[in-house]
């Protein structure tokens, strides 16, 4: 790599001029490029006058980002398909996705609206609108999902495979909701406000509640992940989160929280003291996601307990 | 740079003419203009910030805090100088706050050993990526003021009054600096084997 010396006495090109190309900084995948400024927009503009937090704010704010992104991909994913929905419904049968519920696969009761969730550990439901501090409110009128997100960013790891949204299924669509119910993107945003307040049982409530209302949702997928990280970070339940993960990854394979997902059963399986499986989890990961930025840390970890 | 400097006489938050419309769009409010703006200034931000901080781990942290005073500050855009310009001297700004609230707390100079497994090995053909990390990385190894010195004279183009007119600093200090680190570069380059044939003057 050898470059003449310019009029400085640097080789040329040595310390190039900042453009938007890649490097010095690290590659970020265009999702989570995506999710940065989305959650510098929310911090900005929803919330002008943040406390400042000097520390791991980043990680809160891109994982609300993240849900926020995914919530917009839900919606418009659901208007599309919303002509579907005439057609017959028929029960869908689902895990359950809470180590607090019966293991045994549950009965989805159709056409009945999931009961006001209340009763994990003291969650309350918000009223619709309600402003909760922290910055993490959907915009009005957001229209990123994941896709649009990839084909905008530019000179961001081009090499990075695209992100598949789970195709639609060609199985009639199951309607949970009644006329006046909340959306699912409604319950995930107000989810989100009390994650960023820090009331961590009452947004696995209503997480737990998406997932109820339409399992085979893009919604219960953004949910079943925000579960994961939420029982892994928060609540002390890394076999719960496993769970989650898993069902995730099971029910959208290649979905656009695959990164996260595949991430979080192997951060799981650490916590659950699993080597094995988070040595494969691992792998597996770092297969499918050479360019995340958790990577680095996967490959030492992996090395670390496999003695490699 | 010439367009960084700022004499304050223009009409705040507007865009000058033939500028991005999605700049003056954003100065209104318009959200979508926004978003699409600081998607396209990301990789940037990030450059940038990188050039500034050592090691990647506040890079992202930073970045963010970024972003949200450009979003902040687009009301006050003089519309003078590149838009660019403006966008980086607020990174800059914002970098350097964010270093002045963490010093002392050296538990941020976290040990970033672990990044070199990021880069290929010697036989890799080179790419500008690669070479922005092993400079930066060399950066890393020089003193602060000496880097904030090189990074605002040499990546952001600003002339030696203008670097000290932005650090609050001495001309002549920050010749000095800028002396010292462009040394310090070479010689680390020298050593690393980025300069095979000496990279002496």
């Amino acid at each position: 790599m050898s470059r003449p010396l310019d009029e400085d006495g640097l080789s040329a090109g040595m310390l190039a001029p900042l453009d938007e190309g890649s490097g010095p900084a690290r590659r970020l995948s265009r999702q989570k490029s995506a999710a940065l400024v989305q959650a510098a927009m929310l911090a900005a503009l929803d919330a002008p006058s943040p406390p400042p937090r000097p520390r791991r704010r980043y990680e809160w704010l891109m994982g609300g980002a993240l849900l926020v992104v995914s919530a917009a991909a839900v919606a418009t994913w659901h208007l599309s398909r919303r002509s579907e929905s005439d057609a017959p419904v028929e029960p869908s049968v689902v895990a359950s996705p809470t180590g607090a519920e019966p293991a045994r696969p549950e009965q989805v009761d159709v056409g009945r609206p999931s009961p006001e969730v209340t009763g994990v550990g003291g969650a309350r439901a918000l009223p619709d609108g309600t402003g909760v501090s922290g910055g993490l409110t959907v915009p009005e009128g957001a229209g990123v999902d994941g896709s649009r997100a990839e084909s905008e960013v530019p000179g961001v790891d081009a090499a990075r495979p695209e992100i598949i949204a789970p195709p639609p299924s060609t199985k009639p669509r199951v309607e949970h909701r009644l006329p006046g119910a909340p959306a699912p993107e409604d319950l995930l945003r107000r989810a989100n406000e009390h994650r960023a307040t820090g009331q961590w049982k009452a947004a696995e409530a209503l997480y737990l509640r998406v997932i109820r209302t339409d399992p085979k949702d893009m919604s219960a997928y953004v949910a079943r992940v925000a579960s994961g990280s939420l029982r892994l970070e928060h609540l002390g339940d890394a076999r719960g989160a496993l769970r989650q993960y898993q069902e995730a990854q099971r029910g959208w394979p290649g979905g656009i929280l695959e990164e996260e997902a595949s991430h979080g059963v192997a951060e799981a399986l650490r916590a659950l003291g699993d080597r094995d499986g988070e040595a494969r989890a691992l792998e597996a990961f770092l297969a499918r996601h050479p360019d995340s930025p958790h990577g680095v840390a996967a490959r030492t970890r992996l090395r670390e307990i496999s003695g490699r | 740079m010439g367009a960084m400097t700022s004499t304050g006489r223009e009409v705040v938050g507007k865009a000058r003419p033939g500028a991005d419309p999605r700049i003056q769009a954003a100065i209104q409010g318009r959200r979508e203009a926004a978003e699409s703006l600081l998607m396209e200034l990301l990789p940037r931000v990030r450059n940038l910030v990188r050039y500034l901080v050592h090691g990647d781990g506040e890079v992202e942290d930073i970045s963010q805090e970024a972003l949200i005073a450009l979003l902040r500050g687009l009301s006050t855009y003089r519309g003078e100088g590149q838009f660019q310009s403006w966008v980086d001297r607020v990174v800059a700004r914002t970098t350097f706050a964010w270093l002045k609230r963490a010093r002392g707390n050296e538990a941020r100079r976290g040990d970033d050993s672990a990044e070199l497994m990021a880069v290929p090995s010697e036989d890799a053909p080179p790419d500008e990526y690669v070479h922005r990390r092993r400079m930066v990385m060399l950066l890393d190894r020089i003193p602060d003021e000496q880097r904030h010195a090189m990074v605002l004279h040499h990546v952001l183009g600003m002339s030696v009054p203008e670097v000290s007119d932005e650090l609050g600093i001495p001309f002549e200090t920050i010749r000095s600096r800028l002396r010292l680190g462009r040394t310090a570069l070479r010689a680390l380059a020298t050593e690393d084997g980025s300069v095979p044939d000496g990279g002496t003057e």
